[in-house]
């Protein structure tokens, strides 16, 4: 078990998230996707919703959480709670000690049915919830023309998945086999501990609450790929008024490796920014979509574009981002768009500094392959970057797979 | 110059609110943040999407088109120079606008270059550029960002529940407008929106940081002088005439959607309330909707166990001076079921009042809620904005909820959540 703690005095509160990491496998995926959301309807001594709520209130508004996410090509279940500080409340209170042991009792002290199963009517229904739920992705048209790109783009790869897993897959998720994925996490994933603010101790407190989780095996590996010879394309129709464009790009390289911050400065040149060039271009000059960004995955080796337009006005959107992208290739960057890039990453990560779920969620990842870096070291990283370093990360670009959601009438004619 | 710096502290959160009056009477407020590296800074007029009839002393009644303050809003950023956008850029920071209700709010958050980036800020909305060439450009965006909105069910499911709640008051309409509304805004009406409501008298700025209170004040104060207005009087605002009773019972809409999303709405009719009381009402009616249907309720627990509801749902009240809902929202296979469980709920709260000891708890969580606000510098700046146009402040939130007594609570429950005056939207499938 690791603990990642940053003491400090800034904020109001202590943030504290656990996670258990495991290889995202389609074979237990989805089972170990209803594990937290069992675990979030109670503990031995507080049963219900209810029992865990009252606690929640009773701690000055604690708030837990309990869910899974994809961190490169781990599945990751955590559980956190962020809890007021003590020195802010009425004296006497303990809400951080509290919070601690509520966390622990969450996380270890699962109610069990008098078998020593997970209880079974509570995994039924948390089996419907995630299927609700894996079926309401489509409600959010952004977000799931975003997953439906990379699960086009990864079809066959672990990335290709969802953390929640697969709908196909739930009939054969019941109690036994939740309680089994959820003894094998405890006893054999390795195991993260992220806290932020609070006294320095805090971080031993965590490693007596936690110290003995952790099989000591070592956190999952990403693979990158290749995109294909020639790109994927995936037309998808819905009734919708706006359409959706994404297009996924493969990349060589990875967080922890020597082009990582040459790509994370591509990706703000090309669009991280307002005075980016697919805001510019798509947007502004062309009028084109209301919103049209990129977005680096560095741990897989994505970049990924996103636009939301006009169903009819798909060719000429294509046509705007493939010149965008052809531009940073043949290295057609202003000093402006380099300069302004360069601040306003820097802008970025310092403003991360003052959000503890911020801080989680870059410690999280930078785990995964290794140390977390302090803030000085991410800002010397984007320092470093040449114009040469850009338009070399910039080469080895490619398209994988151009993915448009739209109306059904113009998808007949697309 | 220099305005005289007001300094208040609360004593429970250990903190300071910085606070001087400028030119027109407009507040400045800082709060400073030690520690942090992140500087943020909102500049705010109360005009919003309701304001869509009003007339200036001495002027006549005018009536604009519906979404012309959001159009506003994305206008401003079009200077002579070109886009403001990209000038904060330069600077490393990040700008943005939104428009609400009732208020258009520009910010930044930035961790260098500070003076530039909040000189930047006061200038571009106290300097507009307007021009036939960037309304007819805008008019396209807007009408692209009105269409993402439609297709977003949460959205549809909240255009819903006002239009089955509300007769009149323009609160029932998009903040954006429609396609065709945004259509008759010209480059003339943008203008005198502008004129209106962009005055010191009807506007607010606020910082929060590690700054130094007097440098803001002084840089404020420069840039109000740079930029003279003549005095202006209130602004009258029609206040549609909205009648207590609901405009109908049930709105439904179809999409794209997995399940049934519904919206069962409570309307608010406390409406001739300002200044504390504002904060009071939202307090109060928190605290009812959490001994209704927050998770430590008994009926929320009965009805996830039963399958009723899942974790998709959710309350929230959100109230201003004259308009306002309480909502019981989520996903469920049976929207009537939903509707009759909720409604049974409702009544057995009425019958038996909010239980002490539920009182007493989230009166506990709100005040270890108020303390953690303090964690994120744009909901203290939004909070500091909202509060004084209430004619409230944000450390009056801490004293008032110290004060509010189970009393005032089953007053607030037996004044909102009238079974008469609720309705209901969902969101279907589409077949």
């Amino acid at each position: 078990m690791r603990v990642f703690h940053t003491p400090s005095r800034k904020f109001k509160t202590v943030t504290i998230r656990v996670y258990l990491h495991a290889p995202l496998r389609a074979d237990v995926a989805t089972r170990t996707a209803v594990v937290p959301h069992v675990l979030a309807r109670g503990t031995r001594n507080l049963p219900t919703l209810g029992d865990l709520a009252r606690r929640c209130e009773e701690l000055y508004g604690a708030g837990l959480g309990a869910g899974v996410a994809k961190i490169g090509e781990a599945q990751s279940l955590y559980v956190g709670v962020e809890a007021v500080e003590d020195r802010f409340l009425p004296q006497a209170a303990k809400a951080i000690a509290g919070s601690v042991a509520l966390l622990r009792e969450l996380l270890l002290e699962p109610a069990r049915d008098a078998g020593g199963l997970l209880r079974a009517d509570v995994v039924a229904q948390e089996k419907e919830n995630l299927a609700h739920r894996i079926q309401a992705l489509i409600n959010d048209k952004i977000r799931y023309s975003g997953m439906r790109l990379v699960e086009e783009m990864c079809r066959g790869e672990p990335f290709g998945l969802h953390a929640y897993g697969r709908l196909e897959d739930l009939p054969q998720v019941d109690a036994a086999a939740v309680t089994a994925r959820y003894d094998d996490l405890i006893a054999n994933a390795p195991v993260d501990v992220f806290a932020v603010g609070g006294d320095p101790s805090l971080g031993d407190e965590l490693a007596a609450a936690f110290g003995h989780l952790g099989g000591g095996g070592e956190v999952p590996a990403t693979t990158v790929g290749q995109a294909p010879a020639e790109p994927r394309r995936v037309t998808e129709t819905q009734p919708v008024d706006q359409a959706k464009l994404n297009l996924g790009y493969r990349t060589p390289v990875t967080l922890g490796s020597p082009g990582h911050g040459a790509m994370v400065m591509y990706s703000g040149i090309l669009g991280g920014f307002p005075h980016s060039k697919l805001f510019r271009n798509v947007r502004e000059k062309a009028s084109l979509a209301y919103y049209a960004s990129s977005r680096y995955e560095p741990l897989k080796g994505l970049l990924v574009v996103a636009a939301g337009i006009e169903p009819r006005r798909r060719d000429d959107a294509l046509r705007i981002i493939e010149e965008q992208v052809a531009d940073m290739a043949a290295g057609r960057i202003t000093r402006e768009e380099f300069d302004q890039t360069r601040s306003g990453l820097r802008n970025r990560l310092s403003s991360a500094e003052d959000s503890p779920g911020a801080m989680i969620d870059m410690a999280a990842e930078e785990s995964m392959v290794g140390a977390v870096r302090t803030l000085e070291q991410r800002l010397a990283a984007i320092d470093a970057v040449t114009d040469a370093d850009v338009a070399a990360v910039a080469r080895d670009v490619r398209l994988d797979t151009v993915y448009f959601l739209t109306s059904p009438q113009e998808g007949a004619s697309a | 110059m220099s305005a005289t710096v007001a300094r208040r502290h609360e004593s429970r959160i250990g903190e300071d609110l910085d606070e001087a009056r400028l030119a027109h009477g407009m507040p400045v407020f800082v709060l400073t943040r030690p520690g942090y590296d992140k500087k943020f800074a909102s500049f705010a007029t109360r005009y919003g999407s309701v304001d869509s009839r009003f007339r200036r002393p001495g002027g006549d009644w005018v009536t604009v088109p519906d979404g012309i303050a959001h159009f506003l809003e994305h206008q401003m950023f079009a200077q002579e120079y070109g886009d403001a956008f990209e000038r904060f850029s330069e600077y490393g920071a990040s700008a943005n606008a939104f428009t609400s209700y009732t208020n258009t709010t520009y910010l930044f958050s930035c961790t260098d270059r500070f003076a530039d980036s909040l000189r930047l800020l006061l200038e571009f909305v106290q300097q507009p550029y307007f021009t036939d060439a960037g309304t007819n450009k805008e008019r396209g965006i807007i009408q692209q960002e009105i269409r993402m909105y439609r297709d977003n069910p949460g959205w549809r499911l909240s255009e819903g529940i006002k239009a089955a709640l509300y007769q009149r008051h323009p609160f029932r309409l998009d903040i954006a407008g429609t396609v065709e509304s945004v259509e008759a805004i010209s480059t003339d009406l943008l203008r005198m929106c502008w004129d209106t409501f962009y005055h010191p008298s009807n506007m607010v700025v606020s910082v929060v940081g590690d700054v130094d209170p007097a440098e803001v004040v002084a840089m404020v104060e420069e840039s109000l002088a740079a930029h003279p207005r003549a005095e202006q009087g209130p602004i009258e605002r029609d206040v549609a005439d909205e009648p207590d009773a609901i405009a109908k019972p049930r709105v439904d809409a179809e999409m794209a959607v997995s399940r049934p999303v519904i919206a069962l709405g409570f309307k608010e009719t406390d409406t001739a309330v300002s200044g504390d009381a504002v904060l009071l009402r939202d307090m109060a009616t928190e605290i009812c909707l959490e001994a209704l249907a927050g998770k430590s309720s008994p009926l929320y627990n009965r009805l996830y166990e039963a399958g009723r509801i899942d974790s998709t749902f959710h309350s929230y009240y959100h109230g201003e001076r004259d308009f306002g809902l309480s909502v019981l929202s989520g996903e469920t296979a049976d929207p009537d079921a939903f509707v009759s469980a909720w409604m049974d709920g409702v009544k057995s709260l009425l019958a038996s009042g909010v239980d002490p000891a539920a009182f007493e708890r989230q009166k506990r969580r709100m005040t270890g809620e108020f303390a953690s606000s303090f964690n994120s510098p744009e909901s203290l700046s939004y909070a500091l904005n909202a509060t004084h146009f209430a004619g409230s402040d944000l450390f009056a939130y801490g004293r008032l909820l110290d004060g509010i007594t189970l009393a005032d609570v089953n007053a607030r429950l037996h004044q909102h959540f009238d079974p008469s005056r609720t309705g209901v939207s969902v969101v279907s499938p589409k077949a």
